[in-house]
């Protein structure tokens, strides 16, 4: 049983790894018109991820780096604070309008009111006489409104405060996608900028005089360097059929003796294609 | 259980397998090598066996090579004090020679020189040329030493095979150069070796001796003699050292040159134009080579006799074009400019050189017959003029008066720097490289 599991278990595992390599994608057959040009092209992200680092600063005041949550709690405290504020502004609302009222009232009837009115608010005086609010009714009422007023406000700006985070998660959110693309998409070009480097640091070592030799020779070179770039070994895999040609380009790799750190730490091997004649 | 032991060891091998191929490997192409130099060291002297200093007959040997070895652009000598623990060699021999010191200061070839004197006669030089990364040793010659006049010769005929060893070619080192030399309102052909810089002056006519051209064995040179208001055809022999001057049909007689054949082609007027045609071994008429209603002059020959390359003005302005010999087939090679003439063309038949009339002044170029590419390869000042390609199709030797007057200077094929070339006294013109066979 116990063998037959394992059989199993590998047959399972067998196939799941040919199905990954060898089925073809879809079904369907790639097939390449030859008659198009192929372009190949390195994709690099130039957008430097700082400025939008700064950006989710500055609109979330101490939001940290594209860290959610502490976008989360900067938004409580930015909810608390615009809180606090507005409970101070409505005890100043209430104290001004108060004094306000205090002051206005008597000056404001007699002052306004025409003879035609003056029936009118007579008989509106009349009927507020009857229920004529207490001055304790009136300055709750006031309150009433005015909290009315300061609890709409503060609806519209938690609105608006919630879309404002909405928005900055959706672009951290696009920041961190933006930002991992460009690590896999300039890995490619860095793994370019990396080969030009070694082309410059190997062919400045490189010599061998050109005369006596009209064709092309070409000879392929192995070499193994460690994670800090350090040349380790190198052999001839493909001679290029003139002895002193395939000394020349060992000499130049073991003159060159250091590269830069390769760009991804599974790089261990370069294999270099060493052409006498220049491309035109 | 044995079942299960291979399966773990398959699902184990298939493990190695995927981590193997996780693993990156770089494909890099390089064209073309950063320095077209190598590094060369000449060791001084040491006496065979190493007992007591060297004689300085030994260090005459060393200072010629060092001299013959500048010619050469392809190779730079590094100084002594450039070697990383000193210059000093343990011995001549590879084994005795510590070969690191000289491959971490980037030296590429060394040279050891091993001197033993002999009875009756100088002495004995062995000299060894290494290559330093291998340790293995590239050539070895040695030479018996009868008077010290041999000395230049010991080291012309090394550096010849050096130079075989290293490139194929070696024919730089037995060639000599004729050129023209004007003596106040005289011209006369003299011969110079470009090692030694010794010039002989070969003909005394007392007229205007002009464009020699060298035989293909290196036995005879032919050249336009006038005298008298009158054109002749000169002939020198180098077996007798005698000068013969011929009377050719016409007024004219232009820049002659000899075929691979050893006949002779010049550019003659007898129908009135001038238009190049062949000569018999008794100087009569063979055949025109090239018949037009233009002006057809400077023929050259590569070494199989098939291509001849000249000038002809027939498009109006003078241009260069190329004679398919076996087919009588004429093509025009040169499109740029609107004066192009001197043309010489390689032994090998795929590359001419010749002189362009630019704003600034006539200047060499060269021109790949094959892919039909030109390259400038001199860039004044004054007037660079009359090239010759050498007998490797690698050197080209051309006039230029940069300095004031006309002087020979040597460039190459590539276009390196030019280096003058000592002529003595007087403008030197029209050189002409010739091999010794």
């Amino acid at each position: 049983m116990r063998l037959l599991g394992w059989l199993g278990s590998f047959l399972l595992h067998l196939g799941i790894f040919f199905l990954v390599f060898y089925s073809p994608v879809g079904g369907k057959r790639i097939r390449i018109d030859l008659s198009r040009p192929v372009y190949e092209v390195e994709l690099i992200n130039l957008l430097p991820p700082a400025p939008v680092k700064q950006e989710v600063k500055k609109s979330a005041g101490q939001l940290k780096k594209n860290d959610t949550k502490s976008a989360v709690k900067a938004e409580k405290k930015f909810l608390k604070q615009k809180e606090s504020k507005s409970s101070s502004n409505l005890k100043k609302i209430k104290a001004q309008r108060n004094l306000e009222r205090a002051k206005a009232k008597p000056k404001d009837k007699k002052k306004k009111i025409s003879s035609k009115k003056v029936k009118k608010t007579r008989k509106k005086t009349t009927v507020k006489k009857k229920k004529e609010p207490s001055p304790q009714e009136i300055l709750a009422q006031a309150l009433g409104s005015v909290k009315k007023h300061v609890r709409a406000k503060q609806k519209s700006e938690q609105m608006i405060l919630a879309k404002e985070l909405a928005e900055l998660r959706q672009q951290v959110k696009q920041t961190k996608s933006r930002s991992a693309q460009g690590r896999s998409s300039s890995s490619g070009g860095i793994k370019g900028f990396y080969k030009e480097f070694v082309i410059g640091k190997i062919k400045e070592n490189w010599r061998f005089p050109k005369i006596g030799v009209e064709e092309n020779l070409v000879a392929q070179v192995e070499v193994e360097i460690d994670e800090r770039g350090k040349i380790i070994r190198s052999r001839i895999i493909k001679p290029s059929g003139r002895r002193d040609f395939d000394i020349s380009v060992l000499k130049a790799v073991q003159e060159t003796g250091e590269l830069p750190p390769p760009p991804a730490k599974t790089i261990d091997k370069l294999i270099i294609n060493f052409n006498l004649m220049e491309l035109y | 259980m044995s079942k299960v032991t291979s399966v773990f060891f398959f699902v184990l091998t298939m493990i190695w397998f995927g981590l193997a191929w996780a693993q990156d490997t770089l494909v890099v192409d390089i064209y073309g090598p950063g320095q077209e130099k190598l590094n060369i060291f000449l060791a001084d002297p040491l006496m065979k066996g190493g007992n007591g200093t060297a004689p300085a007959f030994a260090t005459r040997v060393q200072d010629l090579i060092k001299n013959n070895l500048s010619f050469l652009p392809f190779l730079h000598q590094t100084q002594s004090k450039d070697i990383l623990g000193g210059s000093q060699i343990g011995g001549i021999q590879g084994k005795d020679i510590d070969f690191k010191k000289f491959r971490l200061s980037k030296v590429d070839l060394l040279l050891t020189i091993g001197w033993e004197d002999r009875p009756g006669i100088l002495g004995s030089v062995e000299i060894r040329a290494f290559e330093v990364f291998s340790r293995k040793l590239i050539l070895g010659k040695g030479y018996l030493v009868q008077t010290k006049e041999q000395l230049p010769l010991v080291a012309q005929k090394f550096c010849a095979e050096l130079m075989r060893v290293l490139t194929g070619k070696d024919k730089f080192f037995r060639s000599t150069l004729a050129f023209v030399r004007r003596q106040e309102s005289k011209k006369e052909i003299c011969l110079l070796s470009p090692l030694s810089g010794e010039v002989k002056q070969i003909t005394n006519l007392g007229g205007l001796a002009m464009s020699p051209a060298w035989s293909f064995d290196g036995q005879k040179i032919v050249f336009t003699f006038l005298k008298n208001d009158r054109h002749f055809l000169g002939l020198w022999d180098r077996q007798t050292g005698q000068v013969k001057s011929y009377k050719l049909p016409g007024n004219t007689c232009i820049s002659p040159v000899f075929t691979p054949e050893q006949k002779i082609a010049v550019s003659i007027d007898p129908e009135g134009n001038p238009d190049i045609y062949l000569l018999q071994r008794d100087m009569k008429l063979d055949r025109a080579l090239v018949k037009n209603w233009a002006i057809d002059i400077s023929p050259s020959f590569d070494s199989s006799g098939k291509k001849m390359v000249f000038v002809s003005s027939r498009l109006g302005n003078p241009h260069i074009f190329l004679l398919n010999v076996q087919e009588n087939r004429i093509e025009r090679v040169t499109y740029a400019g609107k004066y192009n003439t001197s043309p010489s063309i390689s032994p090998d038949g795929n590359w001419v050189t010749f002189s362009r009339r630019t704003p600034e002044g006539h200047r060499i170029f060269v021109l790949d017959l094959r892919t039909g590419m030109e390259k400038q390869i001199s860039f004044g000042p004054g007037n660079d003029e009359d090239p010759s390609f050498g007998p490797d199709g690698y050197f080209i030797v051309f006039t230029s008066n940069r300095s004031g007057q006309y002087k020979l200077y040597l460039t190459t094929r590539g276009g390196n720097e030019p280096r003058l070339l000592p002529t003595g006294q007087g403008e030197a013109t029209a050189p002409s490289w010739g091999v010794f066979e």
